[in-house]
């Protein structure tokens, strides 16, 4: 399997590209922009873009699918049931597909969107707006900030930290690292944030 | 993307070599495989995917090396010249860095992290989207460096140079800074807070 790590201007946000080592039928997760250089990338490669994911909905991470859908008229996977109007198959937690052939996990985690998904692949994972190199996802208010930490603790943070973070934004990094190195995450786990889970609104 | 298979000896977490069952360290003649590792890596050809973790290294020449998407977690590199390469999406974490030199080298998207580097130049080098998070940085000189959209936050830097270099969307938050230079550098567009 190869991972392509493409960084658009727009908005700064990540896509990456993931495909078999002969080329074929490939993936490309959040395609904030297209342009020739990915595009070369992915020709250059033998690679078909026959699965689009989206970490969530946001501009930045979504805004090329009009451009990929004319070109490789990919299928699109989602927590949303729509992405600018298009047809997508809508995600579930902790539904694992196969996706001709490679095998993703999904992993909702609320609370910088209601949509956002973590895809799990091999031993990468593609955390989109949910956690930074050194931050985690910007969310609305505290109870949003509380859900999202309540994710990272329980769905990220327990598993192997070799495990390597593509996120949507930034560098890429290890879970390891943020678990050691992230202030962010560290102060956030330690303080009242997490308390305010018991708010009625969080539960319902 | 290098495969992260478990080495084939029970208890070990480190990752077996490409097409091999066990870690270097449990690789039979550990030490002739290490030195055709270096021998294929040094032979200037484009290699990918290596796995080369906990190792001992010294007065290596890696200038001129072309190495992606491979893993070097926790070596020890003592006078390693990596000046001209490029090591992308390499990971170097948790490494010991003393006097090595990656002068006029391309190291986008790697991950430093957690390392500690002791006399270590960095000049002219593209360090865009790299990873030196939780790094150690002593006597280290990153002039001239393109560090756009870097992280060094949660690292402790002292006696460290970053003179005329491009410093946007690059994060030193939660740094800890002794005599620490951006002279001729836009810091202002880098995150210090």
């Amino acid at each position: 399997m190869k991972v392509f790590f493409h960084f658009s201007l727009n908005e700064y946000s990540n896509t990456y590209l993931i495909g078999p080592e002969d080329g074929g039928d490939a993936i490309l997760i959040d395609p904030g922009h297209i342009d020739i250089e990915l595009i070369e990338r992915i020709e250059g490669n033998r690679f078909n873009i026959a699965h689009v994911l989206i970490t969530h909905r946001h501009e930045a991470h979504t805004k090329g699918l009009g451009t990929l859908v004319k070109i490789y008229n990919p299928k699109i996977y989602a927590g949303s049931p729509k992405v600018f109007d298009m047809p997508v198959i809508k995600v579930k937690d902790c539904s694992i597909m196969d996706l001709s052939g490679i095998t993703v996990e999904a992993i909702q985690i609320p609370g910088h969107t209601i949509d956002s998904f973590v895809y799990k692949i091999g031993n990468a994972l593609f955390t989109g707006d949910v956690l930074y190199a050194g931050r985690i996802g910007k969310t609305a208010g505290v109870l949003e900030k509380a859900l999202l930490l309540k994710g990272i603790k329980k769905r990220l943070l327990t598993l192997d930290e070799r495990f390597l973070i593509f996120p949507g934004h930034g560098t890429i990094s290890a879970l390891k690292i943020e678990k050691l190195f992230n202030q962010e995450l560290i102060d956030a786990m330690s303080s009242d944030d997490l308390a305010q889970l018991s708010h009625p609104s969080v539960l319902t | 993307m290098f495969k992260c298979v478990p080495c084939a000896v029970e208890g070990c977490r480190r990752y077996a070599l490409e097409d091999m069952y066990t870690c270097l360290h449990h690789a039979q003649n550990s030490e002739e495989v290490l030195r055709s590792l270096i021998a294929s890596i040094t032979d200037k050809h484009r290699h990918r995917d290596i796995v080369m973790t906990d190792v001992r290294l010294k007065d290596v020449d890696f200038s001129k090396v072309y190495l992606t998407t491979s893993d070097f977690a926790r070596c020890v590199f003592e006078h390693v010249d990596f000046s001209n390469s490029k090591v992308q999406a390499c990971f170097f974490d948790f490494c010991l860095f003393e006097n090595c030199t990656f002068d006029g080298s391309d190291a986008r998207h790697s991950v430093v992290a957690g390392s500690k580097l002791i006399g270590c130049s960095f000049k002219d080098t593209l360090l865009i989207h790299t990873n030196f998070m939780g790094v150690d940085a002593i006597d280290c000189d990153f002039s001239s460096s393109d560090l756009y959209y870097s992280n060094f936050s949660s690292s402790h830097l002292v006696n460290t140079k970053y003179i005329d270099c491009n410093l946007k969307n690059a994060d030193f938050r939660f740094t800890d800074r002794d005599n620490v230079s951006f002279k001729y550098s836009n810091y202002e567009e880098a995150s210090f807070s």
